[in-house]
């Protein structure tokens, strides 16, 4: 029995393919709680929108599973045991997810009301038509379109990027899920839409008592929006805590790295943006020890050897990491803005 | 709306102009012409005669002014230059329903099945379906309509005796010749439906469906098919017009007395008026099914039903500015 909204433990997702398994996701736990949110963030392939899709095994047509021993506890039911009508139950009612293009992740040939009142109808068929697409309209008018009763007619080739994205945002709350997932909901936006999204995002956040996760690689929006952040990695998660305990206080080599990628005034100063050198590892190999370790300026014998254990450093703030480790030599993290 | 469907219909008119003048100057450029051998022993003044009676002397461009007067005016093709005193229109709304019956079956019987093979090949892809739809189409891509016409008639008649051989006349006659027919639109669909609906399957609006909870069922019928329907609908004009003259080489197997034989027959023996007056029916069946197909994307997508809209607007904004 979990107390939490969602518990997931041991989540392993791969894909299987013709040149052998990749393993995308290689064991991560974490968990949700009501009116919270959770940021998960890391540099492209290192499988955060792997990992929130298997919370509702959306997996599409593409090759992927979720490896035996994995959990995902949601509402105290297990999520990867679920047969097809309990998912449709799941997606939708439980978990709603905004996508990241929302320029294709619309159907081009239906109107809008009738994209967000699909969800509305399916889940409770006793509502009418005439009352979902009223329902529809609302919630167009909660994310903040104007004149929704006309747009709701509209197909998505006569909406903005920005207007789209909020309709996406109407479709994941239409059935009043739970838990809200943004898997990078603002990457393809231009940065004046991006800041509205956010703000849509942030006032839904007080309005309601939904939990979001957030997915993201861009750090900046991070610390507006979610209250707690992980940081994940090849596959597994190598350091958490709540925001503040993040940005101020980084014990992660990786985590000092991506907070040292965000362009800052220093570093526009002097003219070059630090990047961490390396590319992240092969997910088909199996990774051995620390998966940074190849790229880490810290690296020790051990490291590529055995994989650290989580060190908690306070009650919600832990690593993963050898630095850690009593035996380990002090290391301090460099100053923020790329100044090493 | 009106104005993009009058346009369509005024560039219908057009294209049917051009190719059927154009075949009509082209068939009358070939040497050698239909009465030379009738009249080859004919005193001079006779063969004259005859020339003159077919309006066979006058310039090319004065035959094609009296083809289009006579059909403007009179609704008539002219008359066959082989068969004296019959009009070629005669034949077309004789022979031609029996020749559209032919090929509207075998199209519409060829469709769908190439199609649900293909959507059942996409949705099972790898699996036994997908192998399936993959060995038909194979099949009806290198087997031609005419050898399986051969084989079935060997199997289903000579064998068998389930089918007559050939003939004209109930629905039981009916049966091999479209059963040959639909083989060729059951292996183009088949392979064309698969991939576009494993493209349309891997879009993201798809996940967003599947995101919503909808069931599968559901998700194919309402987003997956829907999108698909645009590439199918623009490839069905071009079919029509094939199996129109596919039928022919089926028609002569079986020996349906339908058009194909007289336009072979046309062609062999420089019947002006009938070849161009096959070529007329031709022209004007691919012209109309493309309007139709025209029409069929206003139906189905709404970005050019919006298009239309926005041309009518626009037009509609010009007309005071040029007062």
């Amino acid at each position: 029995m979990s107390e939490h909204l969602l518990e997931v433990k041991d989540l392993a997702v791969s894909f299987s393919s013709y040149a052998g398994k990749i393993r995308a996701v290689r064991g991560v736990s974490f968990h949700l709680d009501a009116g919270e949110t959770l940021a998960i963030v890391g540099e492209s392939g290192c499988g955060k929108t792997v990992t929130v899709k298997a919370l509702m095994k959306l997996y599409g047509n593409s090759a992927a599973f979720i490896e035996e021993g994995s959990s995902i506890l949601f509402k105290n039911e297990e999520v990867v045991t679920m047969d097809r009508k309990q998912l449709s139950k799941l997606r939708g009612e439980g978990i709603g997810m905004i996508f990241q293009d929302p320029m294709t992740s619309l159907n081009p040939t239906l109107t809008v009301g009738y994209q967000i009142a699909e969800g509305i109808r399916f889940h409770d068929k006793s509502v009418s038509k005439e009352e979902a697409y009223k329902r529809a309209a609302e919630l167009l008018a909660l994310v903040g379109i104007p004149s929704p009763e006309e747009r709701i007619k509209q197909y998505p080739h006569q909406l903005s990027g920005g207007m789209r994205q909020r309709v996406m945002i109407a479709i994941a709350i239409a059935c009043d899920a739970d838990i809200i997932i943004c898997d990078e909901p603002t990457t393809a936006l231009d940065v004046t839409i991006q800041a509205q999204v956010l703000e849509l995002l942030n006032e839904l956040k007080e309005k309601t008592n939904k939990a979001f996760i957030l997915v993201t690689h861009d750090l900046g929006i991070v610390f507006d929006f979610a209250d707690r952040i992980q940081v994940m990695y090849a596959g597994v998660i190598l350091e958490r805590g709540t925001k503040y305990e993040l940005f101020d206080e980084p014990h992660h080599p990786y985590t000092w790295a991506l907070l040292n990628s965000v362009p800052s005034k220093q570093s526009q100063r002097k003219g070059t943006l630090y990047s961490i050198q390396g590319t992240p590892p092969d997910l088909m190999m199996d990774i051995k020890g620390c998966p940074f370790a190849d790229r880490c300026v810290y690296c020790m014998p051990i490291c590529k050897e055995r994989m650290p254990e989580e060190t908690p450093l306070s009650e919600t703030h832990s690593v993963c990491c050898w630095l850690e480790h009593s035996m380990a030599p002090k290391v301090k993290a460099p100053a923020a803005g790329g100044e090493e | 709306m009106a104005r993009y469907i009058i346009k369509r219909i005024l560039y219908m008119f057009l294209v049917l102009f051009i190719v059927v003048s154009t075949t009509f100057i082209m068939i009358h450029s070939i040497p050698g012409d239909p009465l030379t051998a009738t009249v080859e022993n004919l005193p001079e003044a006779t063969r004259l005669n005859y020339y003159a009676r077919y309006g066979l002397d006058k310039p090319l461009m004065v035959q094609l002014f009296r083809f289009w007067k006579l059909f403007l005016t009179e609704g008539s093709l002219g008359e066959s230059l082989k068969y004296p005193g019959r009009m070629a229109e005669e034949f077309i709304v004789k022979y031609a329903p029996i020749s559209f019956q032919l090929g509207i079956w075998g199209l519409v019987i060829g469709v769908s099945l190439g199609m649900m093979l293909g959507i059942n090949a996409a949705l099972h892809k790898n699996k036994l379906p997908d192998y399936f739809g993959t060995f038909v189409a194979l099949l009806g891509t290198c087997i031609p309509a005419f050898v399986l016409a051969a084989l079935v008639q060997y199997f289903f008649t000579v064998k068998h005796k389930w089918f007559p051989t050939a003939g004209w006349g109930g629905a039981i006659y009916f049966v091999l010749p479209v059963l040959c027919m639909t083989l060729s639109p059951v292996a183009t669909y088949c392979r064309y439906m698969k991939s576009t609906v494993l493209d349309v399957i891997n879009q993201d609006y798809i996940l967003t469906a599947e995101s919503k909870g909808l069931p599968r069922g559901l998700i194919i019928w309402r987003h997956v098919l829907r999108n698909t329907l645009m590439p199918i609908v623009t490839m069905l004009a071009p079919s029509v017009a094939g199996l129109l003259g596919g039928s022919f080489i089926i028609e002569s197997m079986f020996a349906i007395p339908g058009l194909g034989t007289y336009f072979v027959k046309a062609i062999n023996s420089r019947d002006y008026t009938m070849v161009v007056a096959m070529n007329f029916l031709f022209t004007a069946t691919y012209v109309f099914s493309l309007l139709v197909v025209d029409l069929l994307y206003l139906v189905i997508d709404p970005r050019v039903r919006l298009e239309a809209k926005q041309n009518r607007r626009a037009v509609a904004s010009n007309v005071p500015n040029e007062n």
